[in-house]
């Protein structure tokens, strides 16, 4: 039996006491490691998805909004814009790319975009099946599609308008899927993915299926051949009152495009100049995730607020076990001291209880967080769509953990000092 | 007539004051090695304060302590624990058992502390010794006072020391139980050839002992 074996027996002689101490601990632990991985996980994947785009480029309205529907694929889009605004930003010098992006269908709650080869490449995705689309109405499916609508090569589907998966089908219309998607860990996972000359066809302002495939091929060109004879597609659920949806002669319209600069005298001239034109805003992903994660901060703050304060309760309610116990342990102090130990040893094993007893509440805490994270993204799926992992450590968790080891340390060391003043010979004297 | 070196315990112009008050005055004491000595006295008369001195937990106003030829008093905190940690076994009237721990692991952390390690062997052998071979699993809260002494007891001779000490052992025991006490004390110190002093005031232990050293309160001597 070592001294370090006595600061166990004293663990174990109060069980409940431990129990209760290392609960809390672990309660507190849990809520910080998990509020790190939802927060890390998602602003990392935040970033992921956004890696690479300097600029959106879409309809007027809430920055965030366009951000959000047009990178994350999560809210609604501001409206449309006219094509030629493609023209225009990728005739300009300082802009190095531009993806056009149609959006506001869907099959089955999974967002149809149409676009152009150029926005599965810029994910990085690879085809695991098949190959891209080169046509209207053929379409690539991201690894999360295939897997959830169970998908394959050659099938036919109907994108219905909406985004919610309960809009009306282009009955007249169907996609073909020719190619699926190996995972990128990105939206594109969640997506179908289609030409944008496939989605003014299904709204009825490109010729049939088919016949103006030899246009569509060149990716680069899409939709130019359209311009007479069709205009954009209006996305439903944010513009149910667009006046000139499907008037004749109206233009060819695109939901939002991707911009990417060539020189950072773009990230000057350009969103002021965007911003000018009485249809368009610009937005920049980062400024626009920095305001929405400052925001969600608020509440993430209230919860780390709560788990600290939790931290801080079990640290005092340690602080009050070796506390109260203190004066059989002067008895004890005093008779380990006659043994021949010495005072920094016996001071040593005091904190050491502590120590111990935040370490078994800060390990199960990381165990507990982790369990919640894969309980919550086995049955939340969209949670997963985010790339919530339960099996990623975050090395603010070893923060935590050091943290709340370092507590358990301080609350056993007013105790523990009471080694140096204890009166040896008073306490032995001490009958009771 | 004992050589310097087997002279375990010496004692020289010894005067503890507490206050400026006189509590401890004992001109010269000395005990050889396996010597049983009963130190005897009223209450207040300073067995306790002397007891303390020799095992270096306070040091005398004036007066030298030699245990095993080392100077106590003099030496610095940590010789001092380590002295006593190596030669000097203590009981005590209220026991002491470490509560947390089971009258094996009381002795094993003794042994530790003393040696560096635990010898199990040693261990099973003294509580088979002392009688307590079915409760050595036991807390100390579950044994009755008779086994809490003789846990004790089995502690303080655990590391085999050549010094045993005892505060009172049997000041509480009806005379019975007092004078099993104080055999067990004696035929265990005889088994390990350890030096024993033990400090009462309790008179019963008188014919046990063929050595007395007989302390009176120093205010009333003076
Ligand atoms: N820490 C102390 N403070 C004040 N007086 C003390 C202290 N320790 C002992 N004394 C006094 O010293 C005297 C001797 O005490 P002690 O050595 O305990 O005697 P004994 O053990 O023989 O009863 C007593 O009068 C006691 O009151
Ligand atoms: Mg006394």
């Amino acid at each position: 039996m070592t001294l370090a074996g006595l600061s166990l027996a004293y663990l174990k002689d109060r069980a409940l006491n431990t129990a209760l101490n290392i609960l809390l601990l672990t309660l507190s632990v849990a809520t910080l490691v998990i509020l790190v991985l939802f927060s890390s996980q998602l602003s990392e994947r935040f970033a992921r998805d956004a890696q690479g785009i300097d600029l959106v480029v879409g309809a007027k309205g809430s920055p965030l909004q366009l951000i959000l529907s047009s990178i994350y694929q999560v809210d609604v889009p501001t409206g449309n814009i006219p094509l030629e605004t493609v023209d225009m930003l990728r005739s300009d010098p300082t802009v190095a790319e531009v993806i056009p992006l149609a959006l506001g269908d869907s099959f089955r709650s999974y967002r149809i975009v149409g676009t152009e080869s150029a926005y599965v490449t810029h994910f990085g995705g690879e085809m695991a099946q098949g190959r891209m689309f080169d046509a209207p109405y053929e379409a690539v499916i991201g690894a999360q599609v295939a897997r959830g609508t169970g998908a394959g090569l050659g099938q036919k589907f109907e994108g219905s308008h909406g985004l919610a998966g309960d809009g009306h089908a282009h009955e007249e219309t169907p996609f073909e899927v020719v190619g699926i998607l190996a995972p990128t860990g990105t939206v594109l996972d969640r997506l179908i993915v289609t030409h944008v000359a496939s989605i003014w066809a299904a709204h009825g302002f490109g010729t049939g299926p088919h016949e103006d495939h030899e246009e569509a091929a060149h990716d680069d060109h899409a939709g130019h051949d359209h311009e007479q004879d069709g205009h954009g597609h209006a996305d439903e659920a944010a513009h149910d009152d667009e006046p000139a949806h499907h008037a004749a002669g109206a233009e060819l319209e695109v939901t939002a495009l991707l911009v990417k600069y060539r020189s950072s005298l773009a990230a000057v001239r350009l969103p002021s100049f965007i911003n000018r034109q009485t249809q368009l805003q610009a937005a920049a992903p980062a400024v626009e995730m920095t305001r929405l994660l400052s925001l969600l901060g608020i509440g993430i703050d209230a919860v780390r607020a709560f788990a600290v304060l939790l931290m801080i309760t079990s640290g005092l309610s340690i602080f009050v076990a070796l506390y109260s116990a203190l004066r059989q342990r002067e008895g004890d102090m005093a008779m380990l001291r006659v043994m021949g130990a010495r005072p920094p040893a016996i001071f040593g094993h005091i904190v050491l209880e502590g120590v111990l007893l935040a370490a078994a509440g800060a390990i199960l805490g990381v165990i507990v967080g982790h369990g919640v994270v894969a309980f919550a993204a086995a049955t939340f799926p969209q949670l997963q769509d985010m790339g919530l992992s339960a099996l990623r450590f975050e090395p603010a968790e070893a923060v935590i953990v050091v943290a709340a080891i370092a507590m358990g340390g301080l609350a056993a060391l007013v105790p523990a000092l009471k080694v140096f003043r204890v009166d040896i010979a008073q306490t032995l004297a001490d009958t009771r | 007539m004992t050589t310097p070196s087997e002279r375990l315990i010496e004692v020289q112009g010894l005067r503890h004051e507490i206050g400026g008050r006189c509590v401890m005055d004992v001109a010269s004491f000395s005990a050889g090695r396996g010597e049983h000595t009963l130190l005897i006295g009223p209450s207040g008369s300073g067995k306790t304060t002397l007891i303390n001195v020799i095992t270096g937990l306070i040091t005398p106003t004036a007066g030298e302590v030699r245990i095993d030829g080392q100077s106590m008093s003099s030496l610095p905190p940590a010789k001092r624990d380590q002295l006593r940690r190596r030669t000097i076994g203590v009981v005590f009237q209220t026991l002491r058992l470490i509560s947390a721990l089971t009258v094996r692991q009381n002795l094993s952390l003794a042994q530790t502390l003393a040696l560096g390690q635990a010898e199990p062997k040693v261990i099973d052998e003294l509580i088979g010794q002392v009688g307590l071979g079915h409760r050595a699993d036991a807390m100390p809260r579950e044994l009755s006072q008779g086994e809490g002494q003789r846990a004790a007891i089995a502690r303080a001779l655990c590391a085999r020391p050549a010094i045993v000490v005892a505060d009172e052992p049997t000041s509480a025991l009806d005379d019975a139980n007092a004078l099993a006490m104080a055999d067990l004390l004696l035929s265990t110190a005889e088994a390990t050839g350890a030096t024993l002093l033990i400090a009462t005031h309790d008179n019963r232990l008188r014919d046990r002992f063929p050595r007395t050293l007989a302390l009176t309160p120093p205010q009333v001597a003076a």
